[in-house]
């Protein structure tokens, strides 16, 4: 009998040559890391690059704006930078990669608890603006779906919307998701799984 | 049965871990033979991937059309703020002299003492007390041994009946001029 099994299955993780780990000949992170912390500006824009494309589209999937996300994709590399000599990859299930998107969560979360209920009242008016503006949707005829995904992704609790976002944009292992969130590996494969049944729902309609 | 499988709750945990190939060996080979045993179990292992596929088929489809065209700007951006960040400590490391310079402070009363010191001597040189009007000593009153340094100087300046009558009061005793003055002796 014939098994989907796990190596051959299709893991919910960015696949591509957009993936951090297939895309461009970087050198290791470690490597990059030590050279940054040398002061080697070159090391520094390297992992940026490597990072770019999941980091940014990870935090505009989190805050669902995209100049804001480029704003914390910023933030959180200048933190990365300020942090750089207590960063220790032996201390860090899923070493710089799973740092670096734990400090663009929290730079995320923090955008949130700071900007709470202006939050609310945006996506109010939004809901409202959305509505009312047939012709904007029209015209970002060619976005349509991504709109679609964006609303489907507003409308998942905040916390299933951080496991599945990191699932597929870092291509960490559950089990350093669970850590770096700080829950545990039941609870983010819980997470996990009902923000796809939600997510596929919510596409279907 | 490794402990990581013992641990999963529920069967979604335990085909999530095995979908995503992060089961140790051992317990893969293990879920396979549950597989093997439970039809329902391996429907719900169908369904848990149609729904995956169908989640990763959306995301990248979107992902594919999203524009990132500033991206290279972005990168150039973040870098030159992380060069810049980087080099903002050195900079004030190595300029420290321009910045602890000790800047000269003036109190506030010495502005009017010193407009009153110059204002006296702008009187001082206007009047008739300056010391331009003192007669000019004569060039033979001084020669160049100390020893030899003439009592006559002193008539040059002191009008004769002065100077006797000056005379007169040290011969005398008044101690005018005399040793004792305790003012000098201080």
């Amino acid at each position: 009998m014939t098994l989907m099994a796990g190596k051959s299955s299709v893991p919910l993780t960015k696949p591509g040559p957009t993936h951090p780990a297939a895309e461009g000949n970087h050198p290791p992170d470690a490597l990059l890391v030590d050279r940054l912390r040398l002061g080697e500006a070159a090391a520094g824009e390297s992992l940026v690059r490597k990072y770019y494309q999941p980091l940014v589209r990870y935090l505009q999937r989190l805050v669902g704006n995209e100049q804001l996300a480029e704003e914390l994709h910023q933030q959180t590399w200048l933190s990365v930078l300020e942090h750089l000599g207590r960063f220790d990859a032996r201390n860090v299930s899923g070493g710089f990669k799973a740092w670096l998107f734990r400090i663009a969560t929290n730079k995320a979360n923090d955008h949130w608890r700071s900007a709470g209920r202006e939050k609310a009242a945006k996506h109010g008016l939004k809901q409202i603006t959305d509505e009312t503006l047939p012709a904007a949707d029209f015209r970002m005829e060619g976005s349509e779906q991504e709109m679609k995904l964006k609303r489907a992704i507003e409308q998942l609790p905040e916390a299933q919307k951080q496991v599945l976002m990191l699932r597929y944009y870092s291509n960490l292992k559950f089990i350093e998701i669970a850590e770096m969130i700080g829950c545990p590996l039941n609870t983010a494969l819980g997470r996990m799984h009902k923000a796809m049944l939600k997510l596929k729902e919510l596409m279907a309609d | 049965m490794s402990n990581l499988l013992h641990e999963l709750e529920n069967n979604e945990a335990i085909l999530l871990m095995y979908l995503a190939g992060e089961l140790p060996e051992e317990d893969r080979v293990e879920v396979e033979q549950m597989l093997a045993n439970d039809p329902a179990l391996r429907a719900e292992l169908a369904e848990l991937t149609v729904l995956q596929d169908g989640v990763t088929g959306i995301m990248e489809r979107v992902d594919a059309k999203s524009d990132l065209s500033r991206r290279e700007a972005i990168v150039r951006q973040v870098s030159r703020a992380l060069t810049a960040a980087r080099l903002q400590p050195l900079r004030t490391e190595s300029a420290p002299a321009e910045t602890a310079r000790p800047r000269l402070r003036i109190a506030w009363w010495a502005y009017p003492i010193a407009i009153a010191a110059a204002l006296l001597v702008g009187i001082m040189l206007l009047s008739d007390n300056h010391p331009m009007n003192l007669p000019a000593p004569q060039s033979n009153q001084f020669v160049d041994s100390r020893d030899s340094f003439q009592p006559q100087a002193t008539a040059q300046i002191f009008p004769d009946d002065l100077e006797k009558e000056l005379i007169s009061l040290n011969s005398e005793g008044t101690g005018l001029f005399g040793t004792g003055s305790p003012d000098l002796d201080r």
